[in-house]
């Protein structure tokens, strides 16, 4: 009877919750020692009819009960070291009932079937002292316990005597209502516990810097540089111009005639003569605009997803065609094929001779068209998109020859190259700013620039081997590029804001520029050498201007 | 744990693998992208049919090997909720960035039942191209997050949590931790991507500096 | 913690938001790019009411803070002539430039700093602010002012800068320390370039020069205060051209003024001008470079232009999605059985109907005299198809001429055996025929 019995702590230290007036337990209650001393008195007994429910106390949770009271005894709270549990330790005001086990040493009031206790199976002895425990079945000396002093304990003993053997739920949800209470008092989750990688990460092993502070790129040598004007020729106004880069709102037809659309409505200035006019004005707020081949008409891509055909002539509308669900951004023409492209991904063809006038669609973007430009000889269409690809299109099909996802931001700015057939040329947007060059029959990556702002358009030039883009965030400038060497001819700060749009005239000479600082620039950055019957003369002494700023 | 009697073990396992990758993908490209490490320690490999980017650095590669073993170890057993990648600066130990992944497993809780509106329904199988294209929206969506967060001006770092069952078997490198999140933070969720077995959401949080 | 923002509802527009260092509210971004986006009109006016309410409020840079912040979250593209934010930033930075403390005030520097990254010339604009003592104390000048040195090739200079910060111990001198070390280090990867001018990141201004540059003195104090909020009007007609609102220059150019972008360049930029009348010939023959497409023409359908005519259907069912469709298909639609495709009729007609063996060599024989048809005999089918060759008017004899056209099988489909079938038959290609 003196030996220890290496008693398992699953079940706490029992200690009896006493009302104000009666006696206090014998100290020795609360200490691991006297329990095992206590223990020691059970050695003799052999079973416990209410072991099985007190095994329903195995889990980390059963030790739960909180009891705020007036009890000035001592806690003390009994964690089982093996199972992980919520922390409920050492909170002052939260009593942890336990099973109630064999604390008692005096022999007198063990009640009457306890005989069969083993060193294991406690029961629960019930006593006048000690609150009947919730779940702690099979004691019928209920009217003992039953003391009216106090709140909690009354409240457990009456939920007992509703409960002859409370089944698992209502247990459980009473533990569990317990449980929450802790947790919300703790500020803790039950359901979960936070595990965090312990070792540290490694550290860098340099500290250069970030994206912010890029060093300014080395300007060319001038031994390449070709002289180019770094003022406009022309300025014009473009009031009402929508900020918006997904938009194409400007071309310059063969013709020499600029549309250019602001809003709603849609001006054609004719730069032979002069004049100016207003060609439309629509309901929806207007999206892109592309001169036919011809010079003689105008398609107009609507907020709405239609696309209007305008025999600028005439001055009339020749068709709607609708089908796209989302705005037309982009389109582009190829001889009698119309292709558009839309918010939702989708590209139509068009064919503007006949009544039913989509023959066919090219889906595979996952964001907004905003790029579109067919090669000259009509087998390749080439599209850039917000989802951040290219996508090169052999012309009667519907799947991508190839997809390009080099780029890490939309792409706006596309180009075939006018003097290399299979030359492709792409810019990125804010988080990209690089210009990559591809070979659309292999598919190969050719060569590529990092331009260090957002690529808002790309044009090739006629007569050098040269090409400009057009930026926006941070710089808002124009670069001339020559290709293939790829290096640097002139940057140009263009505007006060991004240039979001850029068209060349039909001799390719000038290239005009829109930004959303509402202005309409001109720059003579390709000017030919090549004399024509005296305008050549009274063009050039315009603008050649070395102090430049805008 | 309830299982569904029909589920296959097979199955979790692949879709683990999936989850698995997803996750190594996503912390690599966040440390890109938040210049945890310098962008030259990291270079270019094709996947999800698009390029992300991958370190190359032999420590940071086997510290993120380490995580992603008992990771995977978790998933195949439907032990963690949620995976957290917590950035801090080094300077002020404030948590500057958190992102969050829920890990939703089908059927297993009532309340993801009804987000399942993803999967399609009554067991058809979800193609491998689907869940690459739906993973490929939310690597975009990562790398467009620039847009939004701030820069990270400080040297920072980041530590891995996982919010785990509380039957979940702990390995000795892994402790309990604090939350780590930030007090009044900026949230932004990106798209979400679900295989046949899991459902995973994506969200970060920061602090705007104002 | 407010409800997560989804990045979906403004990852379409992510490329028209500019980068900023401090980051943006996700929320307001999906405000602004959302479907509702608000008009900004009468917010932008109730803070320019707030401003002139400001004067004798305790702090009235605040007011001017959050107009700057309500700018910057409600126009992402960042400084365009819609958001006006530059002469904001011009107008708030002007107005308390003389004011003593707040020189070192962290707002007020940091919204120098902003309007630094707009500025045509940021050089000028540092070295003014040096002149006048703001930011002086503060980190954040020398933090910016140096790292523009070095981005732009200046490192010399930019060492001297984050020197003079550090004497000054700036406030918090431990990031200064912070950054200076990492620059330094960059410096060591990098070395300067030698080459690099020498002048001094914090010119010294000579005494004759005084008066225009200036001390602290405070005169003519932030001309800009006074201009007008309202951004140049948005006008649809391209003849008429409004200036933007340009302070008044001379009212202002007392020491201490250093103006807004306008002013300073106004000698070197060209003023917009109209269209009507410019041109730009072009050098070479226009020749285009195809021949006149023929685009197809819509019939055009005439307004009508009778008075007060309205029209009571909802013309949206009839065009739906751009496509016209007819009352039946709209009914039918509205149904769910549009583009229902049924199951062919078991060919009950067909199984009725008996094929008929033409027995052209079997001897016709006379007719019986009883009107009994057998179906077997010729004559009898003679009978038959005279009986039902009678015409009943137009109908039958088209269905009729058809049939005779055919010479298959289809005979069984003929009119002449005439079962209740053929009937329906009929008029379901009746019906068919008709659509």
């Amino acid at each position: 009877m003196s030996t220890k019995s290496p008693v398992t702590p699953r079940y706490g230290p029992a200690f009896s919750l006493t009302s104000p007036n009666s006696h206090p337990p014998h100290p020795h209650h609360y200490t691991k020692d006297s329990y095992s001393k206590d223990s020691s008195f059970l050695n003799a007994s052999n079973s416990c009819s209410i072991k099985n429910s007190l095994s329903d106390y195995s889990t980390a949770d059963y030790s739960s009960f909180s009891i705020k009271s007036d009890f000035s005894k001592p806690k003390s709270l009994f964690k089982s070291p093996k199972k992980p549990q919520s922390v409920i330790d050492s909170t002052p005001s939260i009593l942890q009932l336990n099973v109630v086990t064999n604390d008692w040493s005096s022999k007198t009031n063990i009640s009457n079937n306890n005989s069969q206790l083993s060193p294991k199976k406690k029961k629960a002895v019930t006593d006048r002292f000690i609150p009947k425990v919730v779940g702690v079945t099979k004691l019928d000396e209920r009217p003992e316990t039953r003391d009216t002093s106090s709140d909690p304990r009354e409240s457990l003993a009456s939920s007992d005597t509703a409960v002859k053997k409370p089944s698992n739920s209502s247990r459980e949800t009473l533990r569990s209502s317990h449980d929450r209470e802790i947790a919300d008092a703790c500020g803790i989750s039950l359901s979960h516990r936070i595990l965090e990688f312990q070792p540290a990460p490694p550290s860098r092993t340099h500290d250069l810097r970030s994206v912010y502070n890029r060093p300014v790129k080395p300007s060319v040598a001038a031994v390449n540089r070709r002289k180019v004007p770094t003022c406009p020729e022309r300025v014009l106004d473009a009031p009402g111009i929508l900020d918006d880069y997904y938009l194409n709102l400007l071309d310059w037809s063969c013709g020499n005639q600029v549309a250019v659309a602001l809003e709603k409505a849609v001006y054609v200035w004719n730069a032979e003569t002069g004049s100016v006019g207003e060609l439309l004005e629509s309901r929806d707020y207007i999206s892109s605009v592309k001169w036919s081949c011809d010079g003689a008409y105008l398609s107009v891509g609507l907020g709405s997803g239609e696309v209007q055909i305008w025999d600028v002539e005439e001055q009339t509308k020749l068709r709607s065609m609708f089908g796209q669900t989302s705005r037309v951004g982009v389109t582009c023409w190829d001889r009698h094929i119309l292709s558009s492209g839309s918010r939702d991904g989708h590209i139509f063809n068009h064919d503007v001779r006949i009544a039913q006038h989509k023959v066919s669609e090219m889906n595979h973007h996952q964001g907004e068209v905003c790029g579109l430009d067919w090669r000259s000889d009509s087998s390749q269409l080439a599209s850039g998109g917000n989802d951040n690809t290219v996508c090169i299109w052999d012309a009667r099909s519907t799947v991508p020859k190839f997809t390009k996802t080099n780029h890490k931001a939309a792409v706006k700015a596309v180009a075939w190259c006018p003097w290399q057939m299979n030359l492709l040329a792409t810019g990125g947007g804010t988080y990209d700013k690089y210009i990559h060059f591809w070979n659309t029959t292999t598919g190969a990556r050719v060569n590529s620039i990092d331009t260090g702002s957002q690529v808002t358009s790309i044009k090739w030039s006629q007569h050098y081997k040269e090409l400009v883009s057009t930026h926006g965030f941070p710089n808002n400038n124009l670069s001339i590029w020559s290709y293939p060497s790829c290096t640097k001819i002139v940057d140009v700060v263009a505007h006060d804001s991004r240039v979001l749009h850029a068209t060349l005239s039909p001799d390719g000479q000038t290239l005009a520029t829109c930004a959303s600082d509402e202005n309409l620039k001109f720059w003579k950055i390709f000017e030919s050498t090549k004399k024509s019957a005296g305008k050549e003369g009274v063009i050039q002494s315009k603008e050649i201007s070395t102090v430049g700023i805008r | 744990m309830n299982k569904a009697p029909t589920r296959d073990r097979l199955s979790i396992r692949g879709s683990s693998k999936t989850v698995a990758e997803f996750f190594e993908y996503s912390i690599n490209t966040i440390l890109y992208q938040r210049g945890i490490y310098p962008a030259d320690d990291f270079q270019q490999v094709k996947k999800y049919g698009i390029n992300v980017l991958v370190t190359v650095d032999s420590e940071v590669k086997a510290y993120i090997r380490k995580i992603m073993g008992q990771l995977h170890k978790w998933l195949v057993g439907g032990k963690i909720q949620k995976l957290i990648v917590a950035i801090t600066s080094k300077e002020s130990g404030e948590v500057v960035e958190r992102w969050q992944f829920d890990i939703h497993i089908s059927g297993k809780d009532t309340d993801t039942a009804s987000k399942e509106t993803d999967t399609k329904t009554n067991g058809d199988k979800k193609s491998d191209d689907q869940i690459q294209q739906e993973i490929q929206a939310i690597m975009r969506q990562i790398t467009a997050s620039v847009s939004f967060l701030p820069v990270l001006e400080d040297e920072c770092t980041f530590n891995v949590l996982v919010y785990a069952e509380q039957d979940a078997p702990v390995p000795p490198e892994w402790a309990d931790s604090a939350n780590r999140e930030i007090k009044n933070p900026e949230q932004v969720q990106l798209r979400s991507f679900s295989t046949n077995e899991h459902k995973i959401d994506t969200l970060v949080a920061y602090k705007l500096d104002r | 913690m407010s409800a997560p923002v989804e990045f979906a509802a403004f990852e379409h527009a992510k490329e028209n938001i500019e980068p900023t260092r401090e980051g943006r509210s996700a929320a307001s971004l999906a405000a602004v790019f959302g479907n509702n986006s608000s008009d900004a009109e009468p917010e932008r006016q109730e803070f320019e009411q707030r401003i002139k309410d400001s004067d004798l409020d305790d702090d009235p840079l605040q007011i001017w803070l959050d107009y700057i912040n309500w700018t910057k979250d409600r126009y992402p593209q960042g400084a365009t002539s819609q958001s006006n934010l530059v002469p904001l930033l011009e107008r708030a930075t002007a107005k308390f430039v003389n004011v003593p403390h707040y020189k070192n005030d962290v707002r007020y520097v940091r919204t120098w700093m902003t309007y630094v990254k707009y500025a045509d010339t940021p050089r000028e604009v540092f070295t003014h602010l040096a002149s006048l003592g703001i930011g002086s104390q503060l980190a954040l000048y020398y933090e910016d002012y140096a790292s523009w040195l070095e981005t732009n090739g200046y490192k010399n200079k930019a060492n001297e800068v984050y020197q003079a910060g550090l004497d000054n111990n700036a406030h918090p001198v431990e990031r200064l320390q912070r950054r200076y070390h990492q620059f330094c280090e960059r410096c060591a990867a990098n070395p300067p370039d030698p080459s690099e001018s020498t002048s001094p990141a914090f010119p010294t201004v000579r005494p004759a020069l005084s008066s225009k540059f200036g001390g602290a003195l405070a005169s003519g104090g932030a001309g800009g205060a006074t201009e007008p909020a309202t951004a140049a009007p948005r006008k649809k007609k391209l003849s008429v051209f409004v200036d933007e609102e340009i302070p008044d220059t001379s009212a202002s150019s007392g020491p201490g003024y250093l103006g807004t972008n306008a002013v300073r360049r106004k000698e070197n930029v060209m003023q917009a001008t109209p269209w009507a009348g410019e041109t730009m010939p072009s050098s070479s023959a226009l020749k285009p470079a195809h021949p006149k497409l023929t685009v197809f023409r819509e019939v055009q359908v005439p307004k009508s232009d009778k008075k007060n005519e309205r029209i009571s259907i909802d013309m949206d069912l009839l065009y739906d999605g751009g496509i016209e469709f007819c009352l039946e298909e709209v009914y039918a639609k509205s149904r769910g059985l549009y583009g229902k495709k049924y199951n062919a009729r078991p060919a009950t007609p067909k199984a009725k109907t008996t094929t008929i063996m033409v027995k052209d060599s079997s001897p016709t024989g006379p007719r019986p005299a009883t009107p009994t048809m057998t179906l077997h005999t010729k004559g009898a089918m003679d009978d038959i198809y005279d009986m039902f060759n009678q015409p009943l008017g137009g109908q039958k004899h088209d269905t009729k001429q058809q049939n005779d056209d055919d010479n298959d099988d289809d005979d069984d489909d003929d009119d002449d055996i005439k079962d209740d079938s053929d009937l329906d038959n009929e008029s379901d290609q009746g019906m068919h025929s008709s659509y």
